[in-house]
């Protein structure tokens, strides 16, 4: 049992409610009322569901031509890819290409009291 | 002297006996062996010789004619069970199979199963592995001239590499071959004498017919089925033999007729699918005695009901049947099938709607009363329970039934509905034949026929007991219950002929010249001797054959062909040729409708067919004797049964065995024959005819009272709603078809770029078709602005429209929608959308690059009267034909369109006759509100939230700008509310589009992803979903903003950001989260060829390959390759035949496209390139192209997933392709050609294509799901193989070290935590990005 798998079972014996594969949603240890978002590879914690996951991630920005060759003909100067990575295991959880310099794109906030769907 | 046919089926193998001299026929059944068919076969054969009381072997040596029936060929190919086969094709073109026209991933599927997108895929697995695909280098051309010839060390090349591939059997299939068949020929001559064991099919001997996919599928599976086929027909016939029978085995095939055993073994391919064949034949066979030359033929058994015409003594054959998604070309006995038999299970869906099918029980462990462990409540149960069914006497006693575990399995199920047990069983009896009345209307209907028109023949085990039930329902005159129906199919059988079928492709088109007719009498002199000469290899004397002349013919810019009979005395001369054409009008009205038919246009002879025939020496089958007492003789006791509307009734129950001819009886009764029962309910008459069968009369005038509809407080019982229900869902269907079926338009007939719908009588969406999607969306907006601005409307009336502010998403699509009156008031609303290939303006095509508001696109058609009280208003056909450069395909555009309108009209009306107004409006309503309780019930599984992203246009058509669209889903209680603050303004080009391509975008989305296998019903969905847009935006535009590109602009704009955010959604919910996907091909690559084509005439359309982008990538698994568009699952990527066809170009390459996907843990199905130069012109032709994501990608991944490549296309000014292609070198990319300029097309652009330039064109794939280091590395290897990945990518992405023996576990480890490591290296915490740039989306409460 790895880390996270031990953490799971001891905060939550059910099965954890996750999000896009990438994500799993455990109570906090100190406060089982509360809940935060966890990275589903390494279990590193992005923060407090009231917060975009992408709040604890760390990001590179990359042309779009990295994420395809085929892309060179494209707005490569104008455009940006900005890649989202779990600081701690490097999971890929996002992939937005916008204009340089235009605000971070959000992911999602999820309601905590109805995240029994999500399991 | 005998003749005996046996059928195997599932269960049983049947076979019947006809013994000449004793003048009686008996049927003897036994256990099918699925180890070992050939011993069930003579199981069969000897337990009917024991009915017949004689010993085996002095029937079979007294057989003269032996016929097999077997569903071993349908079997091997559903479970996959043939050879390892390899295909040779033309070089550049070996993705045919693997693209499958887009159209594979859905053909053969039910309506509901299409409309889940999310679960579609192409066949699986295929039938041919890619890598066991050869191109050779060689190239025919659309007039059949050898363009390359195919050269002798490229023959001894690919014969190499099938020996090395270790294959068993090879298909070849060349473009064009069936127009020059050497090529072909010359290979097949080569393998054979270089493997003589191998299993050859070439496609001019299989298929000689256009369209290089289909006559691949077909010539592939004939390969595919070959050997083991061969091998077990040659073991059938040895067992046989050493039986005692001296006879030849003859072999049912799908087409109607018999071939002897060599025939089978070399054409395996015609046996599929012959399974129902039987049953047909025996009907037309005793319709003749019956004097009854229309017959609908159904056939109930355990788990299906097939459904089958014979018209004017006819067989109807359908030219292109499809099996386990593969549509291939032999002509077949057309059948029409659905999940509905004696097994087929009751169920309540999550709302609370009765349900019966298509799951069934199947044989084992069967319905509940057989005693095997079943414990799901099924059709056979409710017949139990109704007293339809003798527990005691089931199968001739044979098995017993336990009706108290068929009341067991129904408690649950009416426990449920608050309904007695008998209530819910003859809801689930009633359910089950409104289904079937529902196929056997569509089937006639189809073919332009009113059931009422038809004899109805029923045979099979349960036919019986529904018989008069869905034959009352669907209105036919009367029905026979056949004698010896549960062995009717081989019955049938005795009755085929022995029949060969031969086809040459060879298209030539009105006005013929001299070297027309004299090619026409030679064709046919040509299929004549070969016809000859294969009733001479089989021992048949050609003197004793019936030859026949048929031509496949069609309006020149229609798809659909007739088969048209040459008659023996008419000369191929032009006033015979004339004669010919002047019946194919008169047939095609026939059976299209009434001004269906488009002389104008020109014919087009597309096949020529020759049938050779030598009859069957089965002329007559024995006749009982007729009756000698009254009918109470065989009266056997009675029962209570329990019938809809008259509850318990004392019923007489009758001995079959005793009945005779002349005996009559009325309802309610039921007679108990060998392996059936008939059931006759109250208020109708039975007799037994000359035949022995039963024969029950429909009355015209039926009194449906005993079986009204139960309205209580407006809502209707739920037995009566889901009639009502699935008969709206047909009718719309039935709506959309009329009208393909009658368009010349490419648009339609090939890309399906149409819709239809229901509308309730305040214009509240029922249903949308399965076709392109967005055209629905907005009808509520046209009905509304039509009852706000016409005072008054009247029956009769028909309206139509393209503004894009009422109604239709861009100029193109014209809105036809038609109030159906019942007395005073409009109950409903059918509608028809078309896009019509150009609607004037100053480009052709009528997407007007350049535009800059729509004073200069095209003319607006507000809502006029197209018919006005009954009159076609031909003014306003006049005013509309004026402003276009396509009047003839948009003449033939509205045509299809008002028959179509009228047709539902009626089919509505005559629902509302048969249920009453009150019943009606409160099925509308409650379809609704299903549809609205199965969304909510979904969303109820997500957590509440919002999600947030967004999507880019490219270009307006004037500047080189981009355009953002931003969304913001809320969902909270039920509800979604789509927030498009913050989008860009609206654009000074042609990109924009109105409210309604808003609508139809969100639409899209939450249709395809949340209202999946349900009826599309945009009035469920108004109080569910809520859009918030500002006016003026590039997806809200204002008038007179620029929209002709609006559905292929901003309506996708919208579609694309909206189903992304959806997809993330539905990623959260634990029940749901195998629903998200990525959005499919964002974007369509829409480019139009213009000019003079290559017969002199005005060009101005699209081509179609560019349909073919990738499907978005699933939580479970890869997108499809080539699947196509998100807001139409009917779309088609013609054959390469039929666009070198129809424009004046060769396609030198078509592939799916390496690399133009998002990658991901699952990535997205590949886009299309195509290679194209210009052909047989000397002229340039004008390129117009209106995409986006041609300098951005298109849509988002999902969770790590990458956004999709880039739509592209390419111009190489002063290539070298043609001058390669004419020193005789093919090339399959832009890496093998030598240019002068390479232009990069903008997004929209207008140029040129000279006969000295090549045209490339790309597609989006699909987006990503996942991060693609979590790819399974066997996956990216599998990629790397078919070339679909580049190895760059798999290390520089993927992580996968790999090479062409597989991936290097170990080094793809490390080289992933390599990749890993470089991700962490400089990145920077994403809020000290947000402290830089800001952010877009709600940032959260403060960190705990």
């Amino acid at each position: 049992m790895n880390d996270l798998e031990q953490q799971q079972s001891e905060v939550e014996p059910d099965r954890a409610p996750t999000v896009g594969d990438a994500f799993v949603l455990m109570r906090n240890a100190d406060d089982e009322s509360r809940w935060s978002i966890h990275c589903s590879e390494c279990g590193h914690r992005y923060g407090g569901i009231e917060n975009d996951p992408k709040l604890g991630a760390v990001l590179k920005e990359l042309s779009i031509s990295d994420l395809s060759a085929l892309n060179s003909v494209g707005m490569t100067e104008r455009l940006v890819a900005r890649q989202f990575f779990c600081p701690s295991c490097a999971l890929l959880i996002a992939v937005n290409v916008q204009q340089h310099g235009d605000p971070i794109m959000l992911e999602w906030r999820l309601d905590p009291e109805t995240l029994s769907k999500a399991r | 002297m005998y003749n005996i046919a046996v059928d195997i089926g599932g269960t049983f193998t049947d076979c019947v006996i006809h013994d000449v001299a004793g003048n009686r026929v008996v049927a003897a059944k036994a256990p099918s062996r699925r180890d070992d068919l050939g011993a069930g076969v003579l199981d069969s054969v000897r337990a009917a010789a024991e009915r017949l009381g004689k010993p085996l072997d002095e029937v079979l040596e007294g057989t003269e004619r032996f016929i097999h029936g077997s569903t071993v060929a349908t079997n091997a190919m559903i479970e996959r069970d043939g050879v390892k086969t390899a295909y040779i094709t033309t070089a550049g073109h070996e993705d045919t199979l693997a693209i499958g026209k887009i159209f594979q991933k859905r053909a053969g599927l039910s309506e509901r199963e299409i409309s889940h997108l999310n679960r579609l895929s192409m066949a699986d697995p295929p039938l041919i592995e890619r890598d066991l695909v050869f191109g050779v280098t060689e190239r025919i051309d659309y007039q059949g001239r050898v363009v390359i010839a195919l050269e002798d060390d490229e023959i001894a090349a690919v014969v190499e590499r099938v020996r090395d591939s270790g294959v068993v059997a090879v298909a070849i299939c060349l473009l064009w071959s069936f127009l020059c068949p050497d090529h072909e020929r010359r290979l097949v001559a080569a393998l054979s004498s270089a493997m003589p064991d191998l299993f050859i099919s070439a496609s001019v001997d299989v298929a000689s017919v256009l369209g290089e996919y289909e006559r691949g599928v077909t010539t592939a599976l004939n390969a595919y089925l070959g050997p083991p086929i061969s091998k077990y027909l040659g073991g059938l016939q040895e067992l046989m033999s050493a039986s005692g029978l001296k006879a030849p085995v003859l072999l049912m095939t799908a087409e109607g007729g018999v071939v002897p055993i060599e025939s089978a073994r070399e054409r395996p391919v015609s046996l599929l699918d012959s399974g129902p064949v039987g049953g047909t034949l025996g009907s037309r066979f005793v319709g003749r005695a019956y004097g009854e030359p229309n017959i609908i033929c159904t056939d109930v058994g355990g788990t299906s009901f097939d459904v089958s015409l014979v018209i004017d003594d006819d067989l109807q054959l359908e030219e292109e049947p499809v099996i386990a998604q593969y549509a291939f070309k032999v002509p077949k006995v057309a059948v029409k099938s659905i999940g509905a038999g004696g097994g087929s299970i009751a169920w309540i869906d999550q709302i609370g709607v009765l349900k019966v099918g298509p799951q069934s029980a199947g044989a084992r462990p069967g319905p509940a009363c057989y005693g095997l462990g079943g414990t799901e409540p099924t059709v056979t149960d409710a017949n139990v329970i109704l007293g339809y069914l003798n527990p005691d006497n089931f199968l001739g006693g044979a098995m017993e039934l336990d009706r108290d575990a068929a009341f067991r399995a129904f408690e649950v199920l009416a426990e449920k509905l608050g309904q007695s047990v008998e209530e819910t069983a003859a809801g689930v009896h009633r359910i089950m034949n409104s289904h079937m009345a529902d196929l056997l209307r569509a089937s006639s209907i189809e073919r332009g026929h009113d059931p009422r028109d038809f004899a109805l023949f029923a045979y099979g085990g349960a036919a019986a007991t529904h018989a008069v039930g869905y034959s009352a329902e669907a209105g036919v005159k009367g029905i026979h219950v056949l004698s010896e129906a549960t062995a009717f199919s081989a019955l049938g059988m005795l009755t085929a002929d022995l029949r060969h079928s031969f086809d040459r492709a060879r298209p030539m088109s009105t006005p013929f010249g001299e070297s027309d007719f004299e090619a026409m009498s030679d064709l046919f002199a040509e299929l004549r001797s070969t016809a000859e000469a294969q009733l001479e290899r089989e021992g048949e004397s050609a003197s004793e054959a019936t030859f026949r002349r048929f031509l496949l013919m069609r309006f020149r810019a229609q798809v659909h062909e007739l088969e048209i009979e040459v008659p023996d005395d008419l000369t191929l001369d032009p006033e015979g040729v004339d004669r010919l054409i002047d019946g194919f009008t008169e047939r095609y009205e026939s059976t299209y409708g009434e001004g269906s038919a488009y002389p104008e246009a020109g014919v087009e002879i597309t096949t020529f067919r020759m049938t050779a025939t030598i009859p069957t020496s089965v002329t007559e089958l024995p006749r009982p004797a007729p009756a000698e007492g009254d009918v109470a003789a065989a009266r056997s006791g009675e029962r209570e049964a329990y019938f809809d509307g008259y509850g318990r009734q004392l019923t007489a129950v009758f001995d079959g065995d005793a009945m005779a001819p002349g005996h009559r009886l009325e309802g309610p009764a039921v007679i108990e024959r060998y392996g059936d029962s008939v059931l006759i309910p109250p208020g109708f008459t039975a007799e037994v005819d000359e035949r022995g069968s039963i024969y029950v009369a429909i009355p015209e005038k039926q009194d449906f009272g005993s079986q009204s509809a139960s309205v209580t407080d407006g809502r209707l019982d739920p037995i009566t709603y889901e009639v009502i229900r699935n008969r709206l869902w047909a009718i719309n269907d039935e709506q959309a078809q009329t009208a393909a079926r009658k368009s010349g338009s490419q648009f339609i007939y090939e890309a399906f770029d149409f819709n239809a719908g229901l509308l309730d009588g305040d214009g509240n969406g029922l249903f949308a078709g399965v076709y392109v999607l967005f055209h629905t969306t907005g009808l509520d907006m046209t009905v509304k602005a039509i009852i706000e601005r016409f005072p008054e409307i009247r029956d009769g009336d028909m309206f139509i429209t393209n503004d894009p502010w009422v109604g239709a998403i861009h100029f193109n699509d014209f809105v036809v929608v038609t109030p159906f009156f019942a007395g005073e008031e409009i109950i409903a609303w059918g509608a028809l959308v078309m896009h019509y290939q150009d609607v004037g303006g100053p480009v052709p095509g009528s997407f007007v690059v350049g535009a800059s508001d729509v004073f200069e696109e095209c003319p607006i058609i507000t809502p006029l009267k197209l018919m006005d009280a009954g009159r076609y208003c031909t003014e306003v056909e006049t005013l509309l034909l004026r402003n276009t450069r396509t009047p003839m395909m948009n003449g033939l555009n509205l045509r299809a369109t008002v028959a179509s309108q009228v047709t539902a009209r009626r089919r509505v009306l005559e629902v509302v006759d048969r249920y009453g107004e009150e019943a009606f409006r409160a099925a509308t309503t409650q379809i609704q509100e299903e549809v609205e309780q199965t969304v909510r019930s979904r969303l109820d599984q997500i957590p509440d939230g919002e999600w947030y992203d967004h999507v880019y246009l490219d270009h307006d058509g004037v500047n080189y700008e981009l355009y953002e669209v931003k969304l913001r889903l809320e969902k909270r209680d039920g509800k979604l509310l789509f927030d498009f603050t913050g989008t860009s303004p609206e654009a000074p080009g042609m990109i924009n589009c109105t409210i309604s391509g808003l609508r139809g975008g969100v639409m899209v989305a939450v249709l395809v992803m949340l209202a999946y296998e349900i009826p599309w019903s945009t009035g469920g969905l108004r109080d569910i979903v809520e859009i918030v847009s500002e006016p003026g935006t590039v997806n809200n535009c204002n008038y007179p903003a620029a929209c002709s590109g609006g559905s292929v602009c901003g309506e996708e704009a919208t579609e694309n950001v909206a189903g992304t955010v959806v997809g993330k959604m539905l990623a959260s919910s634990g029940e749901l989260r195998d629903e998200s996907m990525a959005v499919w091909y964002p974007y369509f690559n829409l480019v139009i060829l213009a000019g003079i084509d290559q017969y002199g005439e005005p060009l101005a359309s699209l081509m179609f390959d560019n349909a073919a982008g990738g499907g978005g990538a699933r939580r479970w698994g890869d997108g499809v390759d080539c699947g196509g568009y998100f807001e139409s699952v009917s779309c088609v990527c013609p054959n390469v035949e039929s666009n070198e066809k129809v424009f004046p170009v060769l396609e030198l390459y078509r592939h799916r496209a390496p690399g133009s996907y998002g990658h991901g843990r699952y990535r997205g199905g590949t886009g299309i390139e195509v290679g194209t130069i210009s052909y047989d012109v000397d002229r340039d032709l004008e390129v117009i192209v209106t995409t986006h994501g041609a300098a951005q990608p298109g849509a988002p991944g999902l969770y790590g997933g990458y956004p999709c490549a880039l739509n592209t296309n390419i111009i190489l000014r002063g290539a070298d392709a043609r001058a390669q292609l004419e020193s005789g070198r093919l090339v399959s990319g832009e890496s093998e050609v030598q240019f002068e300029a390479r232009d990069v097309l903008d997004a929209k652009a207008r140029t040129t294509l000279s006969t000295g330039d090549m045209l490339i064109t790309r597609t989006e794939g699909g987006p990503g799901f996942g991060d693609p280091l979590q790819r399974d590395a066997e996956l990216v290897v599998a990629d790397l193989q078919a070339g679909l990945c580049g190895a760059s990518d798999a290390e520089m992405i993927y992580g996968v070290s790999a090479d062409v023996s597989g991936n290097d576990a170990a080094a793809t480890l490390a080289r992933r935590g390599e990749l890993r490591a470089e991700r962490l290296d400089g990145a920077r915490p994403v809020a000290e990005a947000i402290a830089q740039y800001g952010s877009e989306g709600i940032l959260g409460g403060t960190e705990s």
